[in-house]
């Protein structure tokens, strides 16, 4: 029979061996980092594949407000997928039907979205043509709409730094001629 | 086992935690010796990634890294790298039995003969290997007379963006460069302040200047890297010295040619009212009646970029403001929305778009090209507040516009224009009030005092 004394010295060698083995392999991975510790500049971290779960999502949306000085943010509920692209296009689409409560909708009448895709940090938001040929507005409209969009994607995703506005597929000079859409719209420029 | 022992275990596992610390770290510090700054061979083989040997008969070290050895000997301040021989700035010192070679070495040397580039950092007296790619830079300010230079050089070839150029600012980023050495000192000449900042993209220069100043110039040499930016305070001195005098700082009394812009036109109709009225209609009407206003000063001359229901493409208006030499430009809108509660005058001044789309750097020698053309209007950012500021003192006045506030946008309107300019949106046709306002000529014209008296003070402040 083992005695008492002997498997308590049992046990205690045992926690000794893990704790000399978590030495060694922080050791290792230490020293192994050390020595690639050079980065190779510009490899691109690969992206984890996405799980796509339909559920319902608290997603943030901003309208104009009604005497057009400022966006107001509201939270909504929807159901979509976690899938970045096919979520997007389900906010955008919220932004798109109006708001329930306070604020206003800055879209022209009959405006839709026809597509919206998540590429290498930049969201493209493609729109009927309603969106140019329908719109009346002046520069405090063109304004909001185009804030009102690059906030609620910069709010909803944050890996995103880029916005692409987009009429039946092609990029445009603008909507109303008062801001030029020509390139990618950086997310810190219309806070 | 016995207590002691699990102690000690214990003790390994702390001090091992620790060590990561040390194990991980890019940066070797230096030490000082003799009044210089000195690092081991070590430190400077594990930076290099080199194979180290020591003579200690010959007292002869040798460092071996991408293919080139590197010959030291102790006591000498001559390093020899295959057949090519450098003199530091101080010998090779032998310290508790190990060579200490001086932070020259790496920092001058090393760029001559191997590729890779490490940064000096004499605050925190440590240097680093720096990424591929990457390149150390020094900075220097000399001046003498009416003349400040600014000089940078490169370990290999620079990314130079010259952001803005204007006697306000000047801030120049240099791409993927890592600052090596002390940066220059705060006050020298007609510089008045200099900042360098640095992060993951590269450096940031910024700098303020002496009012005395009125031209600069830039330059970019190759082999060795080079780039200098001088600042002059003598406008005699300038043409001969090749500088360039700061466009859209106008010595006294220059402000002459005002450039008025209605907004739309033609096909373009822009915003739609209540009662039918038309954004183009309305924009040239007040644009004719500010122009006949500022006209009758005397004093000033006004160009409109339209005069009639024509279309006109944003760059051509910006072509002409540009080309009738324009030292003012304001463009005039009116505003609509989609709720009718919208109302009051909105001021708009120019803010260039962040983003990729970066500048191109500076060609291989001779003068810089400077801000992309779209960005013209940042250049003139104080001047361009500061009439913003006086027009709307004056809109809030006598106008009946409510003032919505000011804005920092890429307006389309205001790309290209090469001088302090501003969009003025002059109320909603949206809203019933302003729509009133807009359409009665007495009100309308009331508007349209207001902005040309706004622009007669800011002529007036800024030539006093």
């Amino acid at each position: 029979m083992v005695s008492s004394k002997q498997k308590g010295s049992k046990r205690l060698n045992l926690v000794i061996f893990i704790l000399v083995c978590l030495l060694a392999i922080l050791l290792v991975v230490t020293l192994a980092k050390r020595r690639g510790a050079v980065e190779k500049p510009g490899a691109p971290a690969t992206k984890p594949s996405e799980e796509v779960e339909v559920g319902t999502k608290s997603v943030l949306l901003f309208f104009g407000s009604e005497d057009g000085t400022e966006l107001v943010e509201t939270t909504r509920d929807i159901t979509a997928p976690s899938e970045s692209s096919t979520l997007l296009a389900s906010i955008v689409k919220e932004l798109v039907a109006g708001p329930t409560g306070k604020g206003v909708a800055v879209l022209p009448a009959g405006t839709q979205l026809r597509s919206a895709y998540v590429a290498d940090k930049t969201a493209y938001l493609d729109f009927s043509a309603e969106l140019k040929s329908r719109f009346s507005g002046g520069s405090t409209e063109e304004f909001l709409i185009i804030s009102s969009m690059v906030r609620t994607v910069a709010a909803n995703f944050p890996e995103v730094s880029r916005v692409q506005i987009l009429v039946e597929g092609n990029s445009i000079d603008s909507i109303g001629g008062h801001y030029d859409l020509s390139e990618p719209l950086s997310v810190y420029d219309w806070q | 086992m016995s207590k002691g022992t699990v102690f000690f275990v214990a003790l390994l596992f702390i001090l091992l935690c620790l060590c990561p610390s040390f194990v991980r770290s890019d940066a070797r510090r230096t030490t000082r010796l003799q009044g210089k700054d000195y690092i081991s061979i070590n430190d400077a083989a594990l930076l290099l990634d080199a194979t180290k040997f020591w003579k200690s008969e010959t007292r002869k070290a040798v460092l071996n890294s991408e293919g080139k050895k590197i010959r030291f000997t102790v006591g000498s301040p001559i390093v020899a790298v295959g057949d090519q021989t450098f003199v530091m700035r101080a010998p090779v010192l032998f310290v508790k039995g190990v060579p200490h070679v001086p932070v020259d070495f790496l920092v001058d040397v090393v760029p001559q003969v191997l590729k890779k580039r490490v940064a000096w950092d004499p605050n925190a007296r440590t240097v680093s290997l720096l990424r591929e790619g990457t390149v150390p830079v020094k900075m220097s300010v000399e001046s003498s007379g009416d003349f400040t230079y600014l000089t940078i050089e490169g370990q290999g070839k620079m990314g130079f963006t010259p952001v803005s150029v204007s006697k306000e600012s000047v801030i120049l980023e240099l791409d993927n460069a890592v600052l090596s050495g002390k940066p220059p000192s705060g006050r020298s000449g007609l510089v008045r302040q200099l900042l360098v900042s640095q992060s993951a993209e590269g450096v940031e220069i910024r700098m303020a200047l002496d009012s005395r100043t009125v031209g600069y110039l830039m330059k970019r040499e190759a082999e060795p890297e080079r780039v200098v930016v001088g600042f002059t305070s003598s406008e005699e001195k300038m043409k001969t010295a090749n500088f360039v005098p700061f466009t859209g700082e106008l010595s006294r009394g220059e402000y002459q040619v005002v450039v008025l812009d209605a907004g739309h036109g033609g096909s373009d109709g822009g915003a739609r009212g209540r009662s039918g009225s038309i954004e183009k209609d309305v924009n040239l009407a007040v644009a004719k009646d500010v122009a006949n206003l500022i006209a009758k000063t005397g004093t000033l001359h006004v160009v409109l970029t339209r005069e009639d229901d024509s279309d006109q493409a944003a760059e051509a208006r910006a072509e002409k403001a540009n080309t009738s030499a324009g030292d003012i430009f304001v463009s005039i809108h009116c505003d609509g929305y989609s709720s009718p509660d919208a109302h009051g005058y909105c001021l708009e001044v120019y803010k260039a778009p962040s983003g990729p789309e970066l500048p191109p750097s500076g060609q291989s020698a001779g003068t810089v090209v400077m801000t992309p053309w779209k960005n013209a209007a940042e250049k003139y950012a104080r001047l361009s507040f500061s009439l913003s500021r006086a027009v709307s003192d004056r809109l809030d006045g006598d106008s009946g516009l409510k003032g919505m506030g000011l804005r920092r946008t890429p307006a389309i309107s205001l790309e290209g224009v090469d001088m302090p300019s501003l969009v003025v949106s002059c109320g909603f046709l949206t809203n019933p009030d302003d729509e009133g306002l807009l359409l009665d000529p007495a009100s309308r014209h009331r508007i349209a005092s207001a902005i040309a008296e706004g622009i007669g003070q800011f002529v007036k402040e800024e030539t006093r």
